[in-house]
């Protein structure tokens, strides 16, 4: 039975059937297909990290609140803000592999937007159709990391203030538990404390505005409202990191960084289509808020105009957008298209006259043939909705697609050949780096809270193989580079006689200091590497090899004769013994 | 004596008071290099060749390819100002463009019912949002045309038809002064598709635009030329004006302030506007936030919706204030304020300002296009910074460009190898072998990683030098360097 009809007949006891429709079947017909589009390939440059946080926090039995991954940041205290969140995903991981990962994604998008469907106003049809609309817009940021249940909170506490505004229902209370969940779930409760301070704002203007209605709160309610958004505020503090949960948002929004070099840090693209449906549901709410005959409610100004601004300013921010601005839209939009649509249908009556069978077009479905159809539709969405999870998120597929995503070569390269660290890696590979090696700590990773705006900084760089480069690597005593292919760094790399270009592929290269190469096994690895390259570099005809015998390095440089031996030296760098051994020696050809 | 209550005598007054800030700073503005000097050559070029290029001529590296110019006249009358009195009097055009295009905005949203204050107020606020795209191109002169449009079509909505036979005429000049002609046709389509004016007389005059727009050197391929502009993968990609709005700086943050104001507008305004001025907000909208470019005509949209809406929450008393008012009085200061902007004029401020602006951006490089021309032996193929292009194409036409800030006549691949070369990348010694290149005009600020490498590379001289620019030779064999000549850049010299 639909809201509306009941507000139209103007009792809550006389209501008016509308359609023969369960009320059930929408909500659950669009639910399914945010299910199926949000059913994906489970692959994110975070997940990884977060997948082995997790692991280290179930073996360990608590959570990893120190850094253990990184070589920049080792031993250094880590606000673990996600933690629980790890730990399931890990959970996760272990029982239902890539596929558990894929449902729990599209579950939890599914059920962010099923709290926003609760919010909304109007017929079925038109909250489906928004709630399409928002999902289209949360899309980019549905991704196997924690911030996924920082949207379901989010539309959690949005679905208690609706209670309390538009349904007189006091269950604020809840908001205790929920922020105790959310600050051990993820660092985003801020936005919870946000939209709580968001209707507490546009309800005080509502108050100066003069508006009046039985929609807008008194003071005492919203005096309450600000209490438990306070008690909010302190309760976050119930988790591990204390009072570092709060420095969480500052310390996040402090990184300069992130804005111009990590992409959902970054201020929307209008080019990219993936990004317009933000611009649409903006544009939407300004076109039906100028009109709407329905004045809009302080609370719903307050909110769209803050998390419109923060998506301006971030596109990781358009989830919580469209969460938000999905129901202002709708209770906007509801009125203003009950009037038009009801003008429209005026007027093709004027037109069609008597051409229209009206009988037959308003004849109810019989209510178990309908249930029947209905049923069947969301099984077969159903079907579809598994199908398409065991088939984008089976292992072999998620193998597939981390090679065009990892450096799976090069990090399979360095698992066979174990060359001494400590590595320089791609940002963006740090946690993949972290979840299949356990060998290198990491110069740096999604973490970026962690690792602060001044090692980002350097990192990006040096990554660019901007100034100062080899004095970033030298600090950290780097001896191993991960990189992509295309980076300045490689290209600098390339040109530098203490490194060698140990492994590349399409995607990504390994370049090893030469001095570190003291150990046979970094030795070793090398020897099997074509030194054509070297050798047109150096214009010298040189190859080596090696035959480890029970610890004793034999090297072969051919083309002694016409080289040096300084020369070789300088080209492999050592000093006496090549890999630092007793026994190595030399042998001319 | 009695005076009676003078509105337009107030209205002048107070639009001086807003567009006299706004014409000083235009008239302080230096001209920057990156379009308008090749403006000129296309001027020169079409008045002695007595028609438009179609083939490139200017560069080295696109030599023979088609180029469209839809700016022709543009350049035309850029060369004209330029004959008529230099870069002052190119920089008076640009002012006075400005000053017709604020003052359609302030009488659009003094139409749609904003006191005279408030209006002011408005085209403040839209020039500060608008005033990144003030540069000496083409566009300049579309924005009168714009803002004519709009006070035009905004009279339409009210029953006021008197003005509309301009619209031809505004379309008949745009298409050949620039190719974003089509807004025109978005301002006067979404007007008639769902605005309050008699709709006949705008489809009629609908019609003879659409005539009006063929009227140009290409016909219908004038149109094409914007579709073409708007999925350039090379404009899009690499020039900074059509790359999305972002959120830094004041001006960003006013702008999307501005844009988010329009929600608490019309939500609380008890006003409501026809629906075409909200299919003018969306479509202008969207663009502006597709390309920075675009700011400037939805600051304008923007400006007189803002007025509308507020209108009906700002009036505490009716809109004719009842105190009367000098006009005579007004008409004087208003004057007064509009002439004394003309004193920061270049050429006129230097006589009582020691220390006046100069009136060429710093980086346009004068000097070393100077040295260049008298030294005709560096007569290799070169390559050249981007901000530089337009000036070398200016004064050195000897000398073609590799590259230049016309944007789509070069492919994507042209722009990565620039990247790759500007940023001294991987490989950048090799590229400029296999362009051939012989001489470097690089800009000292945009490409110190690669002056920087041209100084130890081996087979290169630094020529030339100065604050802006570096010029580079390859020497030959065996051969030294000759002595570094260091200019003094002044860009207070007209070319």
């Amino acid at each position: 039975m639909d809201r509306l009809a009941r507000e139209k007949t103007g009792s809550e006891t006389k209501e008016i059937p509308e359609t023969s429709q369960p009320a059930w079947f929408i909500p659950l017909l669009v639910l399914l297909l945010v299910f199926i589009m949000a059913a994906r390939t489970p692959l994110d440059s975070d997940m990884w990290w977060h997948l082995r946080a997790g692991e280290a926090t179930l073996q360990a039995g608590s959570p990893v609140l120190v850094d253990a991954f990184s070589t920049t940041r080792a031993g250094a205290t880590w606000i673990n803000h996600s933690w629980l969140a790890q730990a399931g995903m890990s959970l996760t991981h272990r029982l239902g592999g890539t596929i558990g990962l894929a449902a729990l994604v599209a579950s939890l998008a599914a059920l962010s937007l099923g709290l926003v469907y609760l919010q909304m106003e109007g017929p079925p049809i038109l909250r489906a159709f928004i709630l399409v609309m928002a999902a289209a817009v949360a899309a980019p940021v549905w991704s196997p990391r924690p911030q996924l249940a920082s949207l379901v909170l989010f539309g959690a506490v949005g679905y208690l203030l609706y209670l309390y505004k538009y349904r007189r229902k006091d269950r604020l209370w809840l908001l205790a538990p929920l922020f105790v969940l959310w600050s051990n779930l993820h660092g985003g409760y801020v936005l919870g404390l946000l939209l709580v301070g968001a209707m507490a704002a546009g309800e005080t203007l509502n108050h100066l505005l003069g508006f009046g209605g039985q929609e807008v709160l008194s003071w005492k309610r919203i005096l309450r409202l600000v209490a438990w958004g306070v008690a909010g505020a302190l309760l976050v503090l119930i988790n591990p990191n204390g009072l570092g949960m709060w420095a969480i948002p500052f310390q996040t929004l402090n990184v300069g960084a992130l804005q111009s070099s990590i992409p959902e840090w970054a201020s929307p693209d209008f080019h990219q289509i993936s990004q317009q449906p933000f611009l649409w549901l903006l544009m939407a709410i300004l076109g039906t808020a100028g009109a709407s005959k329905r004045r809009m409610d302080g609370s719903d100004l307050v909110g769209v105009a803050l998390f419109a601004s923060l998506s301006f300013m971030a596109r990781r921010n358009f989830g919580p957008f469209a969460m938000l601005a999905a129901p202002v839209l709708a209770r906007q939009l509801a009125p203003l298209l009950h009037e038009r649509w009801y003008e429209f249908a005026l007027s093709i009556r004027r037109i069609f006259g008597n051409g229209l069978d009206h009988s037959v077009l308003s004849r109810p479905i019989p209510l178990k043939t309908a249930r029947v159809i209905n049923l069947t539709i969301l099984s077969l969405l159903a079907i579809a909705a598994v199908g398409k999870l065991s088939l984008v998120a089976r292992p072999e597929f998620v193998e597939q697609a981390s090679r065009d995503l990892y450096p799976v070569g090069a990090i399979g390269w360095l698992g066979e050949n174990h060359p001494s660290g400590p590595i320089f890696n791609a940002y963006d590979w740090g946690g993949y780096l972290l979840w299949m090696l356990d060998e290198y700590p990491v110069f740096v990773d999604g973490r970026t809270d962690l690792f602060g705006g001044e090692l980002l900084h350097s990192y990006m760089r040096a990554a660019a193989g901007q100034a100062g480069w080899e004095a970033v690597l030298s600090r950290y005593t780097i001896n191993l580079v991960l990189m992509q292919a295309s980076s300045g760094l490689v290209k600098k790399l390339e040109r530098e006689p203490d490194w060698v270009k140990a492994y590349s592929d399409s995607m990504a290269v390994v370049f090893v200091r030469r001095q570190s190469m003291h150990s046979r096994e970094t030795f070793d690895a090398l020897s099997g590497f074509d030194l054509s390259q070297e050798r047109a570099r150096t214009g010298r005809w040189v190859s080596q090899g090696s035959r480890p015998d029970e610890g004793i390095g034999l090297y072969e440089v051919r083309g002694i004769d016409n080289i040096s031996r300084r020369e070789v030296i300088d080209l492999i760098g050592d000093t006496t013994d090549p890999v630092g051994r007793p026994g190595g020696r030399w042998m001319a050809n | 004596m009695k005076t009676e209550p003078d509105l337009k005598s107030r209205d002048f007054l107070w639009f001086s008071l807003a567009a006299a800030p706004i014409l000083a700073i235009a008239c302080l503005l230096p001209v920057y290099p990156n379009d308008y000097w090749w403006y000129l050559r296309l001027g020169g070029e079409i008045l002695s060749g007595g028609s438009i290029p179609q083939v490139e001529t200017w560069s080295a590296t696109q030599a023979g390819e088609p180029v469209v110019y839809q700016a022709w006249l543009a350049a035309l009358v850029f060369l004209g100002l330029d004959w008529a009195g230099g870069v002052p009097a190119v920089v008076l055009a640009r002012g006075l463009s400005l000053g017709v295009f604020y003052a359609s905005i302030f009488l659009a949203s003094r139409r749609v019912g904003a006191g005279a204050r408030l209006a002011a107020g408005l085209v403040v606020l839209a020039a500060l949002v608008g005033s990144s795209n003030w540069g000496v191109r083409p566009q300049v002169f579309t924005y009168p045309l714009f803002g004519l449009a709009l006070l035009i079509l905004v009279s339409w909505h009210m029953g006021r038809y008197r003005w509309l036979w301009l619209l031809p005429f505004i379309t008949l000049l745009w298409v050949n002064l620039h190719g974003s002609f089509p807004l025109v046709f978005l301002l006067a389509s979404a007007a008639l598709v769902s605005g309050t004016g008699d709709r006949r007389r705008l489809s009629a005059v609908l019609a003879v635009m659409v005539l009006a727009a063929l009227l140009n050197p290409r016909g219908w391929g004038a149109w094409g030329y914007f579709w073409q502009m708007l999925s350039d993968p090379s404009v899009r990609r690499f020039s900074s004006e059509w790359k999305p709005a972002a959120l830094v700086g004041w001006q960003s943050a006013l702008f999307f302030a501005w844009l988010l104001a329009g929600i608490p507008l019309a939500a609380y305004s008890i006003r409501r506007l026809p629906p075409s001025y909200w299919l003018w907000w969306l479509g202008f909208g969207w663009l502006a936030l597709s390309g920075v470019r675009n700011v400037i005509w939805f600051s304008a949209l923007l400006a007189v919706l803002s007025a509308a809406l507020l209108v009906p929450l700002l009036s505490g008393k009716p809109a004719l204030n009842a105190h009367p008012t000098r006009a005579r009085i007004n008409y004087w200061i208003g004057s007064i304020l509009l002439f004394l902007t003309f004193l920061f004029l270049p050429g006129v401020r230097e006589r009582w300002w020691a220390q006046a602006p100069p009136p060429l951006s710093p980086d346009t490089p004068v000097q070393a296009v100077g040295w260049l021309e008298t030294h005709p032996e560096l007569k290799g193929r070169m390559w050249n910074d981007l901000t530089f292009s337009s000036y070398l194409i200016y004064a050195l036409p000897e000398q073609p460009v590799w590259i230049d800030t016309r944007f789509e006549v070069y492919p994507p691949e042209r722009w990565e190898r620039y990247q790759e070369i500007a940023g001294a990348g991987q490989g950048w010694q090799e590229r400029l072998v296999e362009e051939e290149i012989d001489l470097v005009v690089a800009n000292r600020e945009a490409q110190s990683a690669l002056i920087g490498a041209l100084q130890h590379a081996p087979g290169w001289c630094l020529r030339y030098e100065d604050s802006t620019t570096a010029i580079f030779s390859r020497s030959g064999p065996g051969s030294g360097c000759p002595e570094i000549v260091v200019g003094r850049q002044d860009s207070r010299l007209n070319p």
